[in-house]
């Protein structure tokens, strides 16, 4: 449960992060539509990424076991979930466009703003991991 | 005492601080390395500079590796591909070069014997190489603190944040002249971002990061020894083993033989009624391979003649894949028989005959599927697939070697698979040594008036094969076109000049790859190509 509890936090501040990102740097640029599209990406994103945590937890599963300190435990898990992210735009950008990756596509610019805040969300969250590996 | 110990202990720490430091800067030197290079150059006397940082590092981490007979074995193969792929710079050689790289590091790392155990433990590397690189790092071991430090910067900065987006959207929609400011400022701000990325390029730090990767996988090694742990438990030779009734249950495979052979498979007599049906089972197989063997003896061995009006490949595809299959099976068949106590009862010498039998009739099948691969290259010249073939071929003789040997000497699967996959190693260092592509084109050229010319094949070869062809390539042009006569295709476009042109073009590519790269990328291949066409002129190319 506890497990459960710590992915799906990881899962929402990284969407919510995504969205917050994309809608600063929108704003930043000066691209109002880019801006009102940040709560497309909110509610989308959570919507969508919804079966990611079904990846997310065995993931954090798996780092519980690992016979390293917590810091290269939560390095590898980030490293992991980065590489989630990474397939989850490659597969985006096939639907979308029919390519791997296409440069300055909506989909690479979603996929730096979510590996952004992934990284903070496991800053922020890395008191529950670590309470998550002592537990275990 | 006490003292003396506290010393012992802290110079101990002291060591591994030492040694974990010099981990990382090593991986870190070694990323640095591979990002200078091989940025924007192929992998040629480059990859010559970086493996040998990569082996000293290695073999200073672990310097117990150097005493290892089957490292050195491996570090000899390992420099002949390397070497090859400095000389020949064929894709063959590039991946021999990293298969035998990745074991050289299996083996001075881990405690192993077999190539597939050690490359199980690479394979962990691979996936700890995060792990590996950070658990040296020394943290700071102060608790976090709940609410202080960047963390709290974070929490705090979300909601003003978001407020801040929303009211400038808002002021933006409602007033002119900010709206022209804040745009004004989102151009310098694109415009930095720009120049500074123009500066610091994403793909060049995601290079690095790769590099990190590369290095880390192949110098950090992993906590987790699964695979030379589980490896220390396997032996050479077969132990008898006694299971109980309720043990063999357990194994799904046992309740499926249970399920056809009933009471037979579980009685007193179970081992008997194996040997019985083995022996059956091997008479039945060994009598239908047998007129297999008679057809193709006389066929394909004593009588063979080319049909008229049935083409070659015909009877080499129908024929060559579904063999090799059975091949394959037959021994999966008869490790089936021989997997535990058949190998020790008393009365299997009828069952050890039947499978000697079979594999000296696969070892002939073997031969006749080689017949129809020879058949095919004297009638169409050598291509990819036909050479593959022959490897194949060898491989599997190899296999049926080692499946004998195993009945004879009593050996387990284990001892099978891991002289197998060093007879697999000893092939493709050997392979390496030759370059395919210019073979290819060399033979088939040399028997012009013998074989069927792929054309478009020749020139779809490497770069190396393009002095070769143009020595040969009016020859070529009026092959071609006497085929096009032969086949009566009137509706096929006249082709007087077009592979000329097209091995111009390929000319034109290699001049300009050349251009794009420096020294980093030399290899004798290219050097050999570029100085051809130097000698005629043809192109001109910087040094």
């Amino acid at each position: 449960m506890k497990l459960l509890s710590v992915s799906a936090k990881l899962w929402w501040k990284t969407v919510f992060l995504n969205a917050l990102f994309f809608g600063t740097w929108a704003a930043l640029t000066g691209d109002i539509f880019d801006m009102l599209g940040s709560v497309i990406v909110l509610v989308a994103g959570y919507i969508t990424t919804v079966p990611l945590i079904i990846i997310i937890a065995p993931l954090l599963n798996i780092s519980t076991m690992l016979p390293y300190s917590i810091p290269a435990r939560i390095a590898w898990l980030t490293f992991h979930l980065i590489i989630v992210v990474v397939l989850f735009y490659m597969f985006f950008s096939v639907i979308e466009k029919g390519a791997l990756f296409v440069p300055d596509s909506y989909a690479v610019q979603l996929m730096r703003t979510t590996i952004a805040g992934l990284l903070i969300a496991v800053f922020t969250t890395r008191r529950s991991i670590t309470k998550l590996y002592s537990e275990i | 005492m006490n003292s003396l110990q506290s010393i012992a202990m802290k110079y101990e720490n002291n060591d591994t601080m030492n040694r974990d430091l010099v981990k990382i800067v090593l991986v870190t030197a070694g990323a640095v390395l591979f990002n200078l290079v091989f940025w924007n150059e192929k992998l040629a006397i480059n990859t010559v500079l970086f493996d040998a940082f990569l082996l000293s590092a290695l073999f200073y981490l672990y310097p117990q590796a150097r005493r290892s007979a089957a490292v050195n074995w491996l570090l000899l193969g390992h420099l002949v591909c390397l070497a090859m792929l400095v000389v020949h710079n064929t894709e063959l050689s590039k991946i021999a070069f990293f298969i035998t790289l990745l074991l050289v590091a299996g083996f001075a790392e881990y405690s192993h014997r077999s190539v597939w155990y050690a490359g199980g433990s690479m394979l962990m590397n691979i996936v700890m190489v995060v792990a590996s690189f950070v658990e040296p790092i020394r943290f700071s071991r102060k608790p976090a603190v709940k609410g202080k430090g960047f963390s709290r910067l974070i929490r705090f900065a979300v909601f003003p944040l978001i407020l801040l987006v929303v009211f400038f959207c808002i002021y933006r929609v409602a007033n002119s002249v900010f709206s022209s400011i804040a745009a004004q400022i989102g151009v310098q701000l694109e415009l930095f971002f720009s120049h500074f990325f123009d500066f610091f390029s994403w793909q060049r730090l995601l290079f690095l990061l790769l590099g990190l990767l590369i290095t880390g996988s192949i110098l950090l090694k992993s906590k987790l020894d699964y695979f030379s742990v589980r490896e220390a438990g396997l032996n050479d030779g077969l132990q008898r083993t006694r299971k109980t009734l309720h043990e063999k249950r357990s194994g799904a495979f046992f309740q499926f033989v249970e399920l056809i052979m009933g009471k037979m498979a579980s009685g007193m007599l179970s081992l008997k009624n194996e040997n019985t049906t083995g022996i059956i089972s091997l008479l039945l197989l060994n009598v239908l391979l047998l007129v297999v063997n008679a057809i193709d003896l006389n066929f394909l061995w004593l009588h063979f003649q080319y049909k008229t009006g049935e083409p070659v490949y015909k009877m080499v595809h129908e024929g060559t894949e579904l063999l090799i299959v059975s091949i394959v099976l037959a021994m999966v068949i008869l490790l089936f028989f021989f997997k535990g106590n058949l190998n020790f009862y008393k009365r299997n010498k009828w069952l050890k005959y039947g499978a000697y039998a079979w594999i000296i009739q696969n070892a002939m099948l073997v031969g006749s599927v080689f017949l129809r691969d020879y058949y095919y290259i004297l009638r169409h010249g050598l291509a990819y697939k036909r050479i593959g073939v022959l490897f194949f071929l060898l491989m599997v003789l190899v296999g049926l070697l080692t499946v004998f040997l195993k009945i004879w000497s009593r050996k387990t699967n284990y001892f099978l698979f891991r002289v197998n996959a060093w007879a697999g190693i000893v092939i493709l260092v050997l392979a390496t040594t030759i370059h395919w592509d210019e073979f290819i084109a060399a033979y088939n050229l040399k028997r012009q008036n013998t074989v069927d010319l792929d054309v478009p094949f020749l020139l779809s070869l490497s770069d190396k094969t393009l002095p070769l062809l143009d020595t040969n390539i009016t020859s070529l042009q009026q092959r071609q076109n006497q085929l096009q006569v032969t086949m009566r295709d009137v509706n096929a476009p006249s082709c007087d000049t077009c592979f000329i042109e097209q091995l111009k073009q390929r000319e034109k590519q290699f001049a300009v790859k050349q251009q794009q790269y420096s020294w980093l990328s030399w290899n004798y291949a290219d050097a050999y190509t570029k100085r051809y066409f130097q000698r005629k002129k043809r192109i001109t190319l910087t040094q």
